[in-house]
C-alpha cells in the first residue's frame, strides 16, 4: 500500500495546487475588479477593501475547491485504474487490502507492480489547464488594476468673464425702481422690493465678473420673490377650501385658483347662501308661509356660518401671514354675521328682506338679494385685486431684472397644481374661465419657438407669461397709447382664451 | 505444513494456472488451426463448468476441436450425432432386461452417451424438441433421472454442442430454456486464406489428432476451484448485472438501444455466467482480479443466445452482436 500512499500524497498535492490556483485566480479577479472599478470611480471603496475582499475570495474559493477536488481513496483508486489502464487492480487491492489468502496476496502484489510501473507517469491532470487559466486571469487582472492609472482630466477653472454694468442697464433698473415706487403695491412689500432693486444696482456697479453679477442677481430675485411670495399662499388656502367639498368653499377656491379676480362677480352663482336664499324666498312666496323673524335670521346665519367656519379653520393652515390683506378680508368675511360692518349689515338686511318677502314681490326681493351679494363679493374682489397687484408687481420686477441680464427666470408659484380637479368640479364651468395660468389650454402653447435668451427652441407656453409680464409692465408705465394697449390686451386675451365665439345666426 | 508453506503452495498453484492453460492451448493448436478466440472461450467454459454451443457452417473444425479438447484434457469423450429420429433414451440411456447368472430376468441401466465427461452434441438442432429436452436436466444439474432413478454424472462434465446456422428442412430451433443452459454461444467463422492453407497442409499429412493429454479431470476441478476465489469488486459485479439488466426492454431504466432493438433480454444465468467466466479469464490473463474488460470480452458470447432482437433490428440489418456492442457501449459510459 506504500505505493498507493505515494499516489495519495501526490493527489493531495495536486488538489492543493488546484485549490490554490483557483483561489488565487478568484481572489485576483475580485481584488483586481474592485480595484479597477474604484480607480475608474465606478464605485467608491476604502483603499483596503479590494484587498480584503480579494483575500476573502482567495480563502473561500481555495477551501471550497479543495473540498470539491480532494476526493477519497476509492475515487483515487478508480482514477488510477482508469488513467493507467490497470484493469481495476488498484480498486481490488484497496477493497481487499486486509483479505487473507494466496489469491489476495497475489492480487495485491500484482497491483503494486502495476502501480510501480505507472509510477513514472504523472497523475491525471484533467482540467488543470482551467485552473491555470483562472490563475492567469486573476493575476493579469490584479496586475492590470495595480498598474493602471486613470488619466484624470484636470478641470480647468472657468475663465472669469468680466462684467460691467452698462448705462442702459443701470437706467432700466432705475426706471424699475420708479415703476415700483409709482405702483399701487402695498407697504411694506413695495419698500422692500424697491430696496432690493436699489441694492442690486449698487451690487452690480461693484461687480467685475459675471459670477459676481449672478450672485447679486440671485440675491435680488430671491428677496423680491420672498417679499411677494405670500401671494402664493393663496394656493394653500385654496387647497384647504377645496377639501371642504361644499359649493361655497369650492367657488372661492376656484376663483383663487383662476387667479383672475374680475371673474369673481360670477361667484355668487355658486354660493350656498345665494342659492339657498333664493330657494327660501321662492318657498315663502309660493307657499304663502310666513316664518317668524327669529327663524329667518337664524336660517341666514346658519347658511353664512357654514362658509365662515370653513374659512376660519382653513386660514391657519393656509400659510398666509396674519397681517396679510387677504387674511384680514377673509376674517371679516367669516365674521360678517357678527360684526356691524358694511357686509354684516347687508347680510343681516337679508333677514329683513325675507320678512318682507310676502309683500315685496319676487322681482324686488331678488334685486335686493343681488345688491347684497354684490357687496359681499366686492369686498373679496378688492382684497384679491390688491393681492394680485402685489404679486404682479413683484413678478414684473423679477422678470424685468432677468430679461435685462439674461438671467434664468425663477419658477413663479402659481396655483395651478389642482387646476384639473378644479376644472372637473361640479358646476361645469371650468372650461369657460381661465387664461394662461389657470384656464384651458393656451393657444399655441405646444409650438416650439426660438427663445433669444437661451438660444434654444422652447414651447411657446413656457415664455408666454414672460411676454405678458413685459407687456403688462410697459402698459402700466404708460408706454403705449390707449389704442395700442387695447390691441395688445386683445392679442394676449386671444392667446389666453382663444377667439371669442361668434353669436349663432339662428339665435333670436 | 505451516500456514506460510500452505500459502506458498497455494500461490504456486495460482501461478501455475496460466501455465496449464497455455499448455492446453499449445496442444490444441496441433490439431486445430487458428480459431484462437474460440479455443480460449471453450477453455474458459470448461474451467468455469459451463456448456458451449458452437455455431458454424459444416467443415470449419467444430467437431475436431471438441475431439482434440477431449484428448488434451484426458477426459472420457462421447459424441452424439443428433438426428430427427434420435430418441431421448438414445441420449440418456435406458433400462434393459437381461438374464443374470441364475437365469433370472433383471432390469439393468444401460447408460447412454451422455455419461461421459466431455459430450459432443453434434448438430443438436436436428433432434426433435423432445430429445433436446432430455439434455436439460443433465446440462444444468449433471444428473439423469430414468424411471424414478437418478444417476449422477462424474465431474467434470461439459456439453459442447454444435449447430448449423443454415436454414434446412428437418431442423428444430433450440428452446430458450435449453439455450440458457449454454454458458457461451460461439460463432465459428470460416477460416481465413492462410489458415485454410494450413488446414489443408496439415490434413494431408494425417487426419488423426496428434494432441497429447496435459491435464486431467482433477486438475480441471482444481482450476475451477481456484478460479472461484478470484476477487470481484462491487464496481465490476454491478457492471455485469447492469449489463444484463440493460438487455431487458421492459425495464424502465434500460438503455434506449435495448428499448429500440431488443425483444427479450437475458436471464440471471447470464450474469452468473459472466462473472464465473470472467474469473477464469482473469486468471488466464495472469491477473488476480476481475476487470471490466473481462466482462466486455465475454459479454457477446454470454448474451448472444440469450437475447432476441426485434423486427426493427432485423429491418435495420443489425445482428445480435451489433446490438450487444451498442448495449455494452451504453452501459460502460462513465465507468
Amino acid at each position: 500500500m506504500k505505493i498507493f500512499e505515494r499516489f495519495r500524497s501526490r493527489a493531495l498535492i495536486v488538489s492543493i495546487s488546484k485549490s490554490l490556483l483557483a483561489g488565487f485566480g478568484a481572489g485576483g479577479i475580485v481584488a483586481g475588479l474592485l480595484l479597477l472599478l474604484t480607480k475608474l470611480q465606478v464605485i467608491a471603496l476604502e483603499a483596503y477593501l479590494p484587498w480584503l475582499l480579494g483575500g476573502g475570495g482567495l480563502v473561500l474559493v481555495s477551501v471550497g475547491t479543495f473540498f470539491l477536488v480532494r476526493g477519497n481513496d476509492k475515487k483515487l483508486a478508480k482514477s488510477l485504474d482508469k488513467q493507467f489502464g490497470l484493469q481495476e487492480k488498484v480498486q481490488t487491492m484497496l477493497v481487499h487490502k486486509d483479505s487473507q489468502g494466496a489469491i489476495y496476496e497475489l492480487q495485491r502484489q500484482d497491483a503494486r507492480v502495476a502501480l510501480k510501473n505507472a509510477k513514472g507517469k504523472s497523475l491525471d491532470l484533467k482540467w488543470l489547464w482551467a485552473y491555470i487559466l483562472c490563475f492567469i486571469i486573476g493575476v493579469a487582472m490584479l496586475v492590470t488594476a495595480i498598474v493602471y492609472t486613470p488619466t484624470v482630466e484636470e478641470e480647468l477653472p472657468e475663465p472669469e468673464v468680466p462684467f460691467e454694468l452698462t448705462s442702459m442697464q443701470e437706467a432700466a433698473l432705475n426706471e424699475l425702481v420708479l415703476y415700483i415706487e409709482a405702483s399701487t403695491m402695498q407697504e411694506p412689500y413695495k419698500g422692500n422690493v424697491k430696496n432690493a432693486v436699489s441694492d442690486l444696482i449698487l451690487g452690480l456697479k461693484l461687480s467685475t465678473t459675471e459670477k459676481e453679477r449672478d450672485i447679486c442677481l440671485k440675491l435680488a430675485v430671491d428677496t423680491i420673490f420672498e417679499e411677494t411670495g405670500n401671494s402664493s399662499a393663496a394656493l394653500e388656502l385654496m387647497e384647504e377650501l377645496w377639501a371642504y367639498n361644499t359649493q361655497a368653499a369650492r367657488a372661492l377656491a376656484k376663483a383663487l385658483n383662476y387667479y383672475d379676480w374680475p371673474r369673481l362677480d360670477e361667484w355668487d352663482k355658486y354660493t350656498d347662501a345665494a342659492a339657498d336664499f333664493r330657494a327660501l324666498f321662492i318657498y315663502i312666496s309660493l307657499e304663502g308661509e310666513t316664518p317668524t323673524d327669529e327663524d329667518k335670521v337664524s336660517f341666514l346665519k346658519n347658511i353664512l356660518n357654514d362658509t365662515s367656519s370653513k374659512i376660519l379653520s382653513a386660514l391657519p393652515k393656509s400659510g398666509l401671514s396674519d397681517d396679510d390683506e387677504l387674511t384680514l378680508i377673509l376674517i371679516r368675511l367669516a365674521s360678517a354675521n357678527e360684526v356691524d360692518d358694511k357686509l354684516g349689515t347687508k347680510i343681516l338686511g337679508l333677514a329683513t328682506l325675507a320678512e318682507q318677502a310676502a309683500t315685496l314681490g319676487y322681482q324686488e326681493a331678488e334685486r335686493a338679494l343681488d345688491d347684497t351679494m354684490l357687496a359681499y363679493n366686492s369686498i373679496i374682489f378688492k382684497a384679491l385685486s390688491q393681492h394680485k397687484t402685489n404679486t404682479d408687481t413683484g413678478e414684473y420686477a423679477i422678470t424685468r431684472i432677468c430679461d435685462l441680464f439674461d438671467y434664468t427666470l425663477p419658477k413663479f408659484e402659481r396655483p395651478t397644481l389642482i387646476q384639473s380637479s378644479v376644472d372637473s368640479g361640479t358646476d361645469g364651468e371650468g372650461g369657460g374661465g381661465g387664461g394662461a395660468i389657470g384656464g384651458g389650454p393656451t393657444f399655441g402653447s405646444d409650438d416650439l419657438v426660438f427663445d433669444p435668451n437661451t438660444g434654444e427652441f422652447v414651447e411657446y407656453g413656457t415664455i408666454l407669461s414672460r411676454y405678458y409680464a413685459i407687456m403688462f409692465g410697459k402698459t402700466e408705465a404708460g408706454v403705449y397709447t390707449e389704442e395700442e394697449k387695447a390691441a395688445l390686451e386683445k392679442y394676449f386675451s386671444i392667446l389666453q382664451d382663444g377667439f371669442p365665439k361668434e353669436p349663432e345666426e339662428n339665435e333670436e | 505444513m505451516s500456514n506460510v508453506e500452505n500459502q506458498a503452495l497455494e500461490m504456486e498453484r495460482v501461478k501455475n494456472f496460466s501455465e496449464k492453460v497455455k499448455k492446453v492451448k499449445e496442444e490444441i493448436r496441433k490439431d486445430v488451426v487458428g480459431q484462437e478466440d474460440i479455443v480460449n472461450h471453450v477453455i474458459i467454459a470448461i474451467v468455469a463448468g459451463g456448456n458451449v454451443l458452437l455455431e458454424g457452417v459444416p467443415g470449419v473444425g467444430k467437431t475436431r476441436l471438441v475431439r482434440s479438447l477431449g484428448r488434451v484434457l484426458g477426459l472420457p469423450f462421447s459424441r452424439i450425432q443428433f438426428t430427427p429420429d434420435l430418441m431421448p433414451s438414445d441420449v440418456t440411456g435406458t433400462n434393459v432386461i437381461e438374464k443374470d447368472e441364475n437365469g433370472r430376468l433383471n432390469t439393468k441401466f444401460n447408460p447412454g452417451p451422455i455419461f461421459a465427461n466431455l459430450v459432443l452434441a453434434d448438430e443438436i438442432n436436428r433432434a426433435t424438441p423432445k430429445t433436446q429436452s432430455a439434455m436439460l436436466e443433465v446440462m444444468q444439474e449433471h444428473k439423469v433421472t430414468i424411471a424414478k432413478q437418478t444417476y449422477e454424472i462424474k465431474e467434470p462434465f461439459f456439453v459442447l454442442a454444435t449447430e448449423n446456422p443454415i436454414e434446412q428442412d428437418g431442423t428444430y430451433p433450440l428452446p430458450e430454456a435449453q439455450m440458457d443452459r449454454f454458458m457461451f454461444k460461439l460463432i465459428v467463422k470460416f477460416p481465413g486464406k492462410s489458415e485454410l492453407s494450413d488446414i489443408v497442409r496439415m490434413t494431408q499429412k494425417t487426419m488423426m489428432e496428434t494432441a497429447e493429454t496435459v491435464v486431467d479431470g482433477d486438475i480441471i476441478l482444481e482450476m475451477r476451484q481456484l478460479a472461484s476465489t478470484v476477487p470481484v469488486i462491487d464496481e465490476v459485479l454491478d457492471y455485469a448485472t447492469d449489463l444484463v439488466s440493460n438487455t431487458h426492454p421492459e425495464l424502465d431504466d434500460s438503455c434506449a438501444v435495448t428499448k429500440k432493438y431488443v425483444k427479450y433480454g437475458a436471464s440471471p444465468r447470464a450474469a452468473q455466467g459472466l462473472i464465473t467466466a470472467a474469473k477464469v479469464r482473469a486468471l488466464m490473463e495472469g491477473r488476480y482480479n476481475v476487470a471490466l474488460d473481462d466482462i466486455d470480452a465475454l459479454a457477446p458470447s454470454v448474451l448472444r443466445h440469450r437475447i432476441k432482437v426485434n423486427y426493427t433490428a432485423v429491418n435495420e440489418k443489425l445482428t445480435v452482436d451489433n446490438v450487444i456492442s451498442m448495449i455494452i457501449k451504453e452501459t460502460r459510459k462513465g465507468r
